[in-house]
């Protein structure tokens, strides 16, 4: 036990107001490891990462990392154990400097500028734009942004909601090579996206979620030939 | 109209604004950062004014004396503050506004209450401090130097809150929290003690406006409900949320209270409204308010 890192969710149930939006779901994320969460739009997905970074108010269930339970511990202490949610959209704070978004990131102990000039070598396409106000970045560089931002805060597991939503193909293909830096440096990447034909490119392990529910359940290498995995997503 | 009774109005105005700026900016403060309406800000400027009338009295009646009493009279205040925002607000984040509104107009009832049995309904007025009780000269003119303190001091609070919002690590977490409060989370910030510590600098500043209008009013019930309405006035004409606002409101409704007081002494007290209600036609989110509800 005391080996195992891995994030795990067993039985996980979620609530918004009287509405039973998760009805006991299970995953597991290994470290290294990449692992799709598929499905419609309103599913769950988002629901699935609010509930694991401790937004949602109304859960029951088992969210643990190693040994340690998660389930019912404040957001921030969640995201300092190392479990880091980026969520969907341009999210950034807009009248802050770029240089600023990152810097805030960076736990106390940590020299920022050391930190933000090591995740800039990662995302060099920030580094001009560093004083500039975070509200006026492009889609592709506010994704760039998310990313560095929230591997600033040093995660073992990161949460990407829709990483590729509204960027270029070219810049998608950078953000896939991002992602697998970032297998390679040994952090565990749970992705929920709409563009499956990406994710499935780099994960080993998908769950389908169908209305608060995982659908199905796959491993292996070629997920994205897998001709059951794309008609269950309709593709 | 002579040009010295000009200037006299003008500064006067000037000074009714800075003590707006000062309490008006806690009030934005906390709205910006929490989205909570506090209905107990009046409360802590009254507190403020009311300490500041028991603990001048034990300093010696200058101007250090003075500052040493406003500061401690804010700093208990602030504490307060601390007690309100832990005890009560921070049960209530989750639920509705309304909720929010609720609790902290209760707040603002017991506190006057406990004011009225403290002190009783008899107005107090502490001594301006010797140093400041005088008159400076400026060419034809002659103008109360407390006037001038307080416009001083107002300016140095607004740098200061310059200084703590774009130069200090909290400061910039707080200017955050009022963009995306989850965001903030996920970057490992505690929102709650950001939200304690707002809440707490909020009523510290409407505690040291309350200390330091104390010499020049008399200090009773009612002036928490009065001061909640002007400061709210103040920022939701400079637009709620937003500090730079707060100075821009504090200054119209100061000078708007000065001249409406000479030019149309029976209806001074709507002067302010009227300038609310044009301005809000204009751009109903204040003057620098942002698109947001």
């Amino acid at each position: 036990m005391g080996d195992d890192k891995s994030l795990r969710v067993t039985d996980l149930h979620s609530y918004y107001g009287q509405s039973h939006v998760l009805q006991g779901i299970s995953l597991t994320v290994q470290e290294a490891e990449c692992v799709a969460l598929l499905g419609r739009n309103g599913v769950g997905k988002t629901t699935t990462f609010l509930s694991i970074a401790g937004f949602m108010e109304k859960v029951a269930g088992h969210i643990t990392l190693g040994d340690t339970s998660l389930l019912g511990q404040p957001a921030h202490r969640i995201a300092r154990s190392g479990i880091v949610y980026v969520p969907a959209g341009r999210r950034a704070f807009a009248r802050l400097t770029v240089r600023d978004n990152l810097q805030m990131a960076v736990p106390r102990s940590v020299n920022k500028q050391q930190a933000v000039e090591d995740v800039l070598t990662v995302f060099p396409g920030l580094r001009e734009r560093l004083n500039v106000q975070a509200g006026v970045l492009s889609g592709g560089q506010n994704q760039m942004l998310k990313m560095a931002r929230a591997l600033l805060v040093n995660p073992r597991f990161l949460l990407l909601d829709e990483p590729t939503e509204g960027l270029a193909p070219l810049v998608v293909q950078q953000m896939g090579e991002h992602i697998r830096e970032l297998l390679r440096r040994g952090v565990g990447v749970l992705i929920a996206e709409q563009n499956a034909r990406f994710t499935l490119r780099l994960s080993r392990h998908l769950y389908v979620l169908d209305k608060g529910n995982i659908k199905m359940e796959r491993s292996g290498e070629n997920l994205y030939d897998d001709q059951e995995v794309l008609s269950s997503l309709g593709i | 109209m002579s040009g010295g009774i000009l200037l006299m109005q003008v500064l006067s105005g000037l000074s009714l604004g800075a003590i707006l700026f000062i309490v008006a900016s806690g009030m934005t403060l906390v709205f910006g950062t929490m989205r909570v309406i506090n209905m107990t800000h009046g409360s802590f400027y009254m507190l403020g004014a009311y300490l500041l009338a028991i603990t001048f009295n034990k300093f010696d009646q200058h101007l250090f004396g003075f500052i040493g009493a406003f500061l401690l009279s804010a700093a208990a205040v602030l504490l307060v503050g601390v007690v309100v925002e832990f005890v009560v607000l921070r049960r209530l984040y989750s639920g509705e506004h309304l909720l929010q509104l609720l609790a902290t107009w209760a707040l603002m009832l017991i506190f006057e209450q406990l004011t009225l049995d403290v002190w009783g309904s008899a107005t107090v007025s502490p001594p301006t401090p010797a140093s400041l009780s005088g008159a400076v000269t400026l060419g034809s003119t002659t103008i109360p130097a407390f006037y001038l303190f307080l416009i001083l001091l107002a300016a140095l609070i607004y740098f200061a809150l310059w200084v703590f919002t774009n130069r200090m690590g909290i400061g910039r977490s707080l200017m955050a929290a009022v963009e995306d409060h989850e965001l903030l989370a996920t970057i490992g910030v505690n929102v709650r003690q950001l939200y304690t510590v707002a809440f707490a600098i909020g009523a510290f500043l409407a505690a040291l406006g309350g200390a330091l209008i104390a010499p020049e009013v008399s200090v009773g019930p009612g002036i928490d409900l009065s001061i909640l309405v002007e400061s709210f006035v103040v920022a939701v004409v400079g637009g709620l949320g937003n500090v730079n606002g707060a100075v821009i409101g504090a200054i119209i409704i100061g000078l708007a209270q000065s001249f409406g007081a000479t030019y149309i002494p029976n209806m001074a007290e709507a002067a302010i409204y009227f300038v609310m209600v044009i301005v809000l036609i204009i751009r109903p989110r204040g003057l620098l308010g942002r698109e947001e509800f």
